[in-house]
């Protein structure tokens, strides 16, 4: 299989801002919809964009014209702990917006193309509200409080995969960024042990789950695959990440997505290096029967559009021999 | 006395102990922190100087190896800088009065467009922690407000930051305004999507992809 993490490069195709992209569930659509019937890719994701849950709850967003929603993060108060026990995210006008998304894109693909949704997992939204230094320092300082923050949130999270599971995702990918700068003991502890209490949800609805996150992961990939998703999605080599290595530690029982860096390659490269990375990669990999050719994270706006033509060519190319 | 005073410091630092009242390090709870040692080494006539040298900047070289060899993770950073603010307010007065002197003075910022300030805060701390001058201009700094502090700090180097493969792109115009003031400006980048080949096509003078190797490169071949 070959599922580049892509979808703002699709917003090139039709013309319009990330802004509009992430704000109007026809125009993501569409920016979805250029890249599937485009690349072909065997899984197609949304935009992705970690502000919705936090925007839903009532943090203050932030949405640049070329960029991604980004948040505002907030002192977390009483207030905001009663506030957010009275706040359905099922009602809330983007959350909506990226399910009906969803809806639009299983109705409209063949079946053939699996469709995706994201979903922030708990500790990296609890990050997104607080900010990312202070939930760092949380952790050390008072590893209670923001425990108690993470645990209010993991219902808000089940919710908005239910919503994203009724509108017709057949797998959801469960993003982390925030938690790679965690130690193995605390990743544990704040980030692993609660996406493993949202796996069960995905998988009693026959979705698979995808546990994604950035950066360098060697220090808690063992603790990812102890989750119980589907899959896990990693970053590249030039994040430190090996992923032969991971594959050959792992159980195979565990899918294993990645690893091209979206950035130094699919982004600032060419063509020709992204054809030799893809056939470098997949030397490599392309004997673990449970490895899906991706990105290592999710690919820029701006990604040329030959590049990825490059890497779904090339990487079907292998398929096909395979 | 004052040495084990000051290695002391030097591991509430590299530890992370704020003051007498933080329960963390839970091992060390109770016990005088950075801020109070800081306070009595000062009270007992010690040189600024050799508290930045000889503690604050041991503590913190101790927990960036650390991090650089995957011992340590950014919460320890974090934590260990929280530490060294504490140390550092009340030594504040002895650098404007001239009385400590820092190594030199970078001029930090997330470039325009991104609004992502932790990789930009981990440089800063570091730094300060090696006794550098951080003129921190914040997140979504303009060339035009890098070429000012520029102009205002002779002598000053640039640190320009970036988390975005959107906003990158802004450091060759903000490299270049900075370069046309004076060629003799360093211009150093980081961030997560950034590589190499990326500094050198900008023209800048160096990619660190943390801000343990700024540190190690600025102590080995000084401005």
């Amino acid at each position: 299989m070959v599922a580049p993490l892509m979808g703002l490069p699709g917003l090139q195709m039709i013309h319009k801002s990330v802004k509009l992209g992430q704000q109007n569930s026809k125009i993501h659509f569409q920016t979805i919809r250029s890249l599937a019937d485009t690349f072909k890719p065997d899984i197609v994701f949304p935009m992705m964009d970690l502000s919705v849950e936090a925007n839903a709850l009532g943090l203050p967003a932030l949405f640049p014209e070329g960029d991604a929603a980004s948040i505002r993060a907030i002192t977390v108060d009483a207030p905001f702990f009663r506030s957010v026990k009275t706040i359905d995210i099922g009602a809330d006008g983007r959350a909506r917006s990226y399910a009906e998304t969803i809806r639009l894109l299983r109705e409209h693909l063949p079946g053939s193309i699996r469709v995706g949704a994201y979903i922030s997992a708990p500790y990296t939204l609890a990050a997104q509200i607080m900010g990312i230094s202070k939930a760092g320092l949380a952790v050390l300082m008072s590893p209670d409080k923001i425990k108690q923050l993470i645990e209010l949130l993991v219902p808000v999270i089940r919710q908005y995969a239910s919503l994203q599971i009724d509108a017709g995702a057949d797998l959801v990918c469960i993003l982390d960024p925030g938690a790679a700068l965690l130690n193995p003991g605390q990743f544990d502890e704040f980030a692993v042990q609660y996406v493993a209490s949202i796996v069960p949800l995905l998988h009693r609805h026959r979705v698979d789950s995808i546990y994604h996150v950035c950066g360098n992961t060697m220090h808690v990939y063992k603790l990812m695959a102890s989750s119980g998703v589907t899959a896990l999605s990693l970053d590249s080599r030039e994040a430190g990440v090996n992923l032969t290595e991971i594959a050959e530690k792992l159980n195979d029982d565990i899918i294993l997505m990645g690893n091209l860096d979206p950035s130094g390659t699919l982004l600032q490269g060419n063509e020709v290096q992204v054809r030799h990375e893809v056939n470098r990669l997949l030397a490599e990999m392309g004997k673990f029967h449970n490895f899906i050719l991706s990105s290592g994270c999710d690919l820029p706006k701006n990604t040329p559009l030959a590049n990825i033509k490059a890497f779904m060519e090339t990487g079907r190319k292998y398929h096909y021999n395979s | 006395m004052m040495n084990e005073k000051l290695k002391l410091l030097a591991i509430c630092i590299e530890r992370g102990k704020v003051d007498s009242q933080t329960s963390y390090p839970p091992d060390m709870q109770g016990q005088s922190g950075a801020s109070e040692l800081t306070r009595e080494l000062l009270d007992e006539d010690v040189d600024p100087n050799d508290i930045l040298a000889k503690a604050l900047m041991v503590g913190m070289q101790r927990i960036g190896d650390k991090f650089g060899n995957g011992q340590a993770f950014i919460p320890d950073l974090l934590i260990a800088a929280k530490a060294m603010y504490a140390a550092m307010a009340h030594l504040k007065p002895y650098f404007d009065s001239g009385a400590a002197r820092h190594k030199g003075t970078i001029i930090l910022g997330t470039v325009a467009g991104d609004l992502h300030d932790i990789g930009k805060n981990l440089v800063r701390m570091v730094m300060e922690g090696d006794g550098w001058k951080v003129i921190d201009l914040g997140t979504n700094v303009s060339a035009e407000k890098f070429v000012d502090s520029v102009r205002s700090n002779p002598g000053s180097m640039v640190g320009l930051s970036a988390l975005l493969t959107t906003t990158m792109l802004n450091m060759g115009p903000i490299t270049q305004k900075v370069k046309e003031l004076n060629a003799e400006t360093k211009v150093f980048v980081g961030g997560a999507p950034l590589s190499q080949q990326f500094c050198d096509k900008i023209g800048a003078d160096g990619y660190f992809p943390d801000p343990q190797s700024l540190v190690r490169h600025l102590n080995t071949k000084p401005n």
